[in-house]
């Protein structure tokens, strides 16, 4: 936990600040039309819509352009129909569980925030990733992930990051950006 | 964009397979078909309107699919095949993929179209070379116009700046851009050995798509006209038989290169080395870098890691030697399906128990005949794979198999991923072989990986399209799937008695696969097996409608077109590349597949996605049952005590 905060408080500032580069924006627009957002031109995007509209489950995956692990990014709008979540809250507890983790991972505090003048929920974690993935004898990369979960009047929107640690700075400035833009419409 | 010539191609056969017209249909369908024709017919090829007609008016579960099948399924062909690869395209393209990731696309789809009876692009005036793709790239996702571009090696960008060599090859600008991306490829790499380099071009090396030796693959590549021009030109350069050294020709590299690599080739193999092979001895081969491939692109470490195990005597420790594969092979198996361990002469419960598609599992693999054998049984080894992958399943229609001792309808477990995991746990194969709990532990830590291959890829899905008489084609939503139940049966395991000794074995990989389906069902597990660069099911089912119409045709022509006769050429090597080597009746066959496939992919998804997610919720509940049982029965506990009361 310490760690994970002392990670954050050497971020923040220069996040805060704009220092590092972010890339050109375009505007996404969600299927179903649940949210817009602006996004990295250059980031790989991936909008399930098939499987998005049978799981009530809708968004967009965005990805760093030409890094393995990308920087990833991904909102999300669960609808009031979904199947499992059916409120945000127990969205958050599952994400938030710890049982059956990966050694060295750590969740960290849950703290209140404000999206586009909604009031929201964030927390960080420490994790991992392994790179090849279904390999013998992967690498094991620590990676930095955060949350922000935003209620709505029915559903709710999750707003995730991802990154390897040591890229953190440069990919949380993108996401920092999106979720400034992100315009939920439920 | 020009007007389409596959017209012509589909009026040759319209006339036998036209059925009925479309009078029972709608005003408002007849609009729809005509729009989803038009897309195509008047060249707008537009991404948006393809994926509407592919995925809303012509779903497979929607009435009008039904309708035009039985009413006019020409239409219908007609609809999907075209739209579904111009979708496909556009899904590709509206991802915005990296370079890199271009190039390797058009490797698959422009490339290897060439080879392809059913190549929609080419009928689209979209292929095979690149530059005919580019108008289209350029109207509706410019943005990745530039770098598709580059990553084709047009002549701007490749050609051009190696012009007055590639002049001895007799290639010029318009020789240029006839050629695919492959050979355009194996040509610079002819004219960098020429030219006196010896490393490869970052034009090549910033995207390395040469997957096989380098020789190989200028042989397979460089189109003869141009290798019979670089015949020449090396003759002209290379000095008669015995003589070395001195210039030759101000364009050409030192003649005594070509003597020297020579001089190497025959002393490795005893024959002088002809053109191409003297051409791959000229480069440095430490300098050529491994394919482009996801796994490639290795990221630091992390800091905290130790380094990996070297080879040496302390890896050598924890190797299994050949000669135990099979015994191990045969433990492993006897722990998925139950039996007794030939270890400590004790029966072994199945592990493959406990969800749907294990009990399926078990079931198929135990059944037995009249003659008490069993009629499929689990047909497994451990082997030597690459070192990227934990196992692998050899599907039936391989019919020659997958590699060495990995024969179609098999599955096998990488011999390192037993090794790492001897090594981890300081676990010597004199002692796993030795000791049956060892033994037991392992079962455990293979547990992810035999479900992965064996009841999911063999059974729920091998034998799945096996049984619906259809193609078991390579699809992203199909390995989804496998990570996916798999991991829901190691959630099974972990929630029910033996949930310790199962934590204790799951490898940290297993444990993020569960937590990607946990936390976002098929939607998040389908995101986490991106690394797959398999094509989508609507490309994959757009070239099986194509490939069902060529073999219409084929059939059509031989009934009509006297000269083009009715016999089968091979019979033994029929395929859809070659339909020509086919009988009728296998052509008949193969067609009868298409249309069947194609519903069966679709709808499959769709009830797989249900089916998962419903497995999921399932077993979340038992998860909290289990808490719920166990305050139940702490509180019984209580009471008896006269706790609480």
């Amino acid at each position: 936990m310490i760690k994970i905060l002392a990670l954050l408080m050497t971020l923040a500032p220069a996040v805060c600040a704009g220092e590092a580069e972010t890339p050109a924006m375009e505007k996404f627009v969600c299927d179903g039309n649940v949210f817009t957002a602006m996004v990295p031109s250059d980031w790989e995007k991936e909008e399930e819509i098939i499987a998005g509209r049978q799981e009530k489950q809708y968004g967009v995956d965005l990805y760093s352009p030409g890094e393995k692990p990308a920087g990833a990014v991904s909102l999300i709008y669960f609808g009031p129909d979904h199947p499992r979540f059916k409120t945000w809250e127990k969205y958050l507890a599952t994400l938030r569980d710890t049982k059956d983790g990966i050694q060295g991972e750590v969740v960290g505090k849950l703290t209140d925030t404000v999206v586009n003048n909604r009031y929201a929920k964030t927390f960080d974690k420490k994790t991992f990733a392994f790179i090849p993935p279904y390999a013998p004898e992967p690498e094991k990369i620590e990676m930095l992930e955060r949350y922000v979960i935003i209620p709505a009047k029915k559903g709710f929107y999750a707003l995730s990051f991802k990154s390897p640690k040591g890229e953190a700075k440069r990919h949380l400035a993108v996401f920092e950006k999106i979720v400034k833009s992100f315009k939920p419409a439920r | 964009m020009k007007k389409i010539s596959y017209l012509l191609t589909l009026s040759i056969f319209s006339v036998s397979l036209a059925l009925p017209a479309a009078a029972e249909l709608t005003q408002e369908e007849t609009t729809l078909v005509a729009a989803c024709k038009a897309n195509i017919e008047d060249g707008t090829l537009s991404p948006k309107e393809a994926e509407k007609c592919v995925k809303t008016d012509f779903f497979p579960d929607s009435p009008l699919f039904k309708k035009l099948k039985t009413e006019d399924q020409d239409s219908l062909n007609y609809i999907l095949k075209y739209n579904g690869v111009i979708t496909e395209l556009g899904e590709f393209f509206r991802e915005k993929p990296e370079e890199c990731h271009i190039r390797q696309r058009f490797i698959d789809v422009l490339d290897e179209s060439r080879y392809q009876k059913g190549c929609l692009l080419c009928d689209l005036q979209m292929a095979p070379q690149p530059e005919k793709v580019f108008p289209w790239i350029g109207k509706y996702y410019n943005g990745s116009l530039q770098g598709a571009q580059k990553m084709s090696l047009t002549w701007a960008n490749a050609g051009a700046p190696r012009a007055a060599m590639l002049n001895n090859f007799s290639v010029n600008q318009a020789r240029w851009q006839q050629m695919t991306i492959s050979e355009r490829t194996a040509v610079i790499m002819a004219e960098t050995a020429f030219a006196g380099r010896k490393n490869y071009p970052p034009e090549l090396t910033s995207c390395w798509i040469v997957d096989e030796d380098p020789v190989s693959y200028m042989r397979h590549n460089i189109p003869q006209d141009i290798l019979n021009a670089i015949e020449a030109y090396k003759a002209r350069l290379m000095p008669p038989a015995g003589a070395a050294g001195g210039k030759a020709g101000g364009t050409g590299p030192d003649s005594s290169r070509f003597a020297a690599a020579n001089a190497k080739i025959k002393a490795a193999t005893g024959k002088d080395g002809d053109t191409l092979a003297l051409l791959g001895e000229m480069f440095d081969k430490n300098t050529i870098p491994a394919r482009k491939v996801d796994t490639a692109d290795k990221p630091k470490p992390a800091p905290a890691k130790p380094p990996a195990g070297k080879p040496g005597a302390a890896a050598a420790k924890y190797e299994l030697p050949v000669d135990k594969l099979p015994l191990v092979a045969a433990e492993i198996k006897t722990r998925m399906l139950g039996g007794t361990s030939t270890l400590d002469n004790k029966p072994r419960n199945p592990a493959f128990s406990g969800t749907p598609w294990e009990d399926e599992a078990l079931k198929f693999y135990t059944a037995k005949g009249k003659d008490g054998k069993p009629l499929h049984d689990l047909n497994f080894q451990v082997l030597p794979m690459a070192k990227t992958t934990n196992g692998g399943y050899c599907p039936q229609h391989a019919t020659d198999g997958c590699g060495k001792d990995f024969p179609a309808g098999s599955i096998a477990v990488n011999k390192t991923l037993i090794e790492a995991w001897m090594k981890k746990n300081k676990v010597t194969a004199e002692r796993l072989t030795s000791d049956p709990k060892l033994m037991d532990r392992l079962g455990r830590h293979l547990y992810v990986v035999m479900v992965h291959e064996g009841p999911v890829h063999e059974v729920r899905q091998d034998q799945f399209y096996i049984s619906k008489g259809v193609d078991n084609k390579k699809i992203l939503d199909k390995e989804a799937m496998a990570f996916g139940l798999s991991t829901l049966s190691l959630k099974n395991k972990l929630n029910g008695p033996e949930g310790a000794l199962y934590r204790r074995e799951a490898s940290e990989f297993d444990l993020k696969t569960l937590k990607a389906v946990e936390n976002g069902g098929f939607r998040g597990i389908k995101e986490f097996v991106r690394y797959y660069d398999l094509q989508g099911v609507q490309g994959v089912g757009a070239k099986t409608i194509k490939q069902l119409e060529y073999g219409l045709k084929d059939m059509e022509l031989r009934k009509t077109d006297a000269a083009y006769g009715a016999a089968p050429r091979d019979p033994a090597n029929c395929s859809w590349y070659v339909v020509r080597n086919c009988t009728d009746e296998q052509l008949l066959s193969m067609t009868q597949k298409a249309y069947p496939w194609y519903e069966t992919a679709i709808t499959r998804q769709k009830s797989e996605t249900a089916m998962l997610n419903a497995a999921l919720e399932q077993q979340i509940n038992q998860s909290s049952l289990s808490k719920r049982l166990k305050a139940k029965k702490i509180k019984e506990l209580r009471e008896l005590n006269g706790e609480g009361l």
